[in-house]
């Protein structure tokens, strides 16, 4: 049974504060109220807009620190507070609330360890230099990971709080989306993909990741590979 | 000549460097002990006779001898960039916990 009361929803925020309560409303009009924010250091003023506006956990790292450290501080206070199930979202409006509904219910009747969004598995017009990135990035992570999925770098993800102690995301920076399926490989844990909703705006798209930054990313991550 | 006389100098310099940071903490002797042994062989090296040099750069397969130095530094220096990285990297973590400690005690 989904067990909303015990679902956190762990929000990485980095320079998002004209995006964030709009994000925050989405969740909690779809019942969500256990909702950490880390603000990782923003430029901006996005960890007072939070704390002024709405009553949700935040937390603000002092200097910027990644995406991977923010969600893993976001997670580590979620299990805290007792999260039975924790999911992943995004601060800039890219992820639709409803696509949780339908994970969570995967993730309890599939009995699965986590659960992955996939952008690719149903309609989204997903831009096509976007397109070129992401699916070198499966190929890049079928010979790294050996884990052959239709979507590498969704930022939605829903988990048990089991496996949120056991992923313990030691990348900082955006690696960290590779870090979770080399996991989800080494500790064999059970795990499957979800269709759902990508929203891309001309902000998202502003913020998202360039073939240049998937570069930079593959070298970090073939570095960390040979150390 | 010319060239042999400065790196001598370069060397002397970083031995005494070396030798007087052992004498301040005693306990360094050890940690730089590969850095003495390195400056020390290439002290020799600069003033064996070029001869002796470019025959153990033919015994493995460079052909001069100053090749086969420049090669092995090339490779020391590799192995010292990965070295620093992964300290970086060390440090670069901890800087993280830190900052997530501080965020999770003000949350």
């Amino acid at each position: 049974m989904n067990s909303i009361e015990n679902t956190y929803i762990t929000i990485p925020l980095y320079n998002d504060s004209k995006m964030i309560l709009k994000v925050i409303k989405s969740l909690k009009d779809k019942g969500y109220n256990n909702i950490v924010v880390v603000d990782d250091g923003s430029k901006d003023n996005g960890y007072e807009v939070v704390k002024k506006n709405t009553d949700v956990i935040v937390a603000k790292h002092i200097i910027n620190r990644g995406q991977g450290a923010a969600l893993q501080t976001a997670m580590e206070i979620a299990i805290e507070k007792g999260a039975k199930y924790i999911v992943h979202f995004d601060s800039d409006g890219q992820h639709d609330a409803k696509d949780i509904d339908k994970m969570l219910k995967t993730l309890t009747e599939g009995n699965y360890d986590i659960v992955l969004g996939s952008r690719f598995l149903q309609e989204n017009n997903i831009p096509l230099s976007k397109r070129i990135t992401l699916k070198l990035g499966i190929v890049f992570t079928y010979l790294l990971s050996h884990i052959w999925l239709t979507d590498v770098h969704n930022g939605l993800r829903v988990m048990t709080v089991e496996t949120a102690k056991k992923l313990d995301i030691q990348h900082d920076r955006f690696e960290h989306a590779s870090e979770i399926l080399d996991k989800i490989k080494i500790l064999d844990l059970k795990y499957t993909e979800v269709p759902v909703t990508i929203h891309y705006t001309e902000y998202s798209m502003s913020k998202g990741q360039s073939i240049f930054n998937g570069i930079n990313i593959a070298m970090k991550l073939i570095l960390s590979k040979i150390k | 000549m010319v060239i042999q006389i400065i790196a001598t100098g370069i060397i002397l310099v970083i031995l005494g460097q070396l030798i007087a940071k052992v004498i301040r903490d005693k306990t360094s002797i050890i940690k730089i002990a590969f850095w003495l042994i390195f400056w020390s062989i290439a002290l020799i090296v600069i003033w064996l006779p070029t001869d002796i040099i470019d025959k153990f750069g033919e015994l493995v397969g460079v052909g001069r001898g100053i090749d086969v130095l420049v090669y092995f530094s090339i490779i020391l220096l590799f192995y010292d960039n990965l070295k620093l990285r992964s300290k970086i990297d060390n440090i670069q973590r901890d800087i993280t916990r830190i900052v997530r400690e501080i965020s999770k005690a003000n949350s």
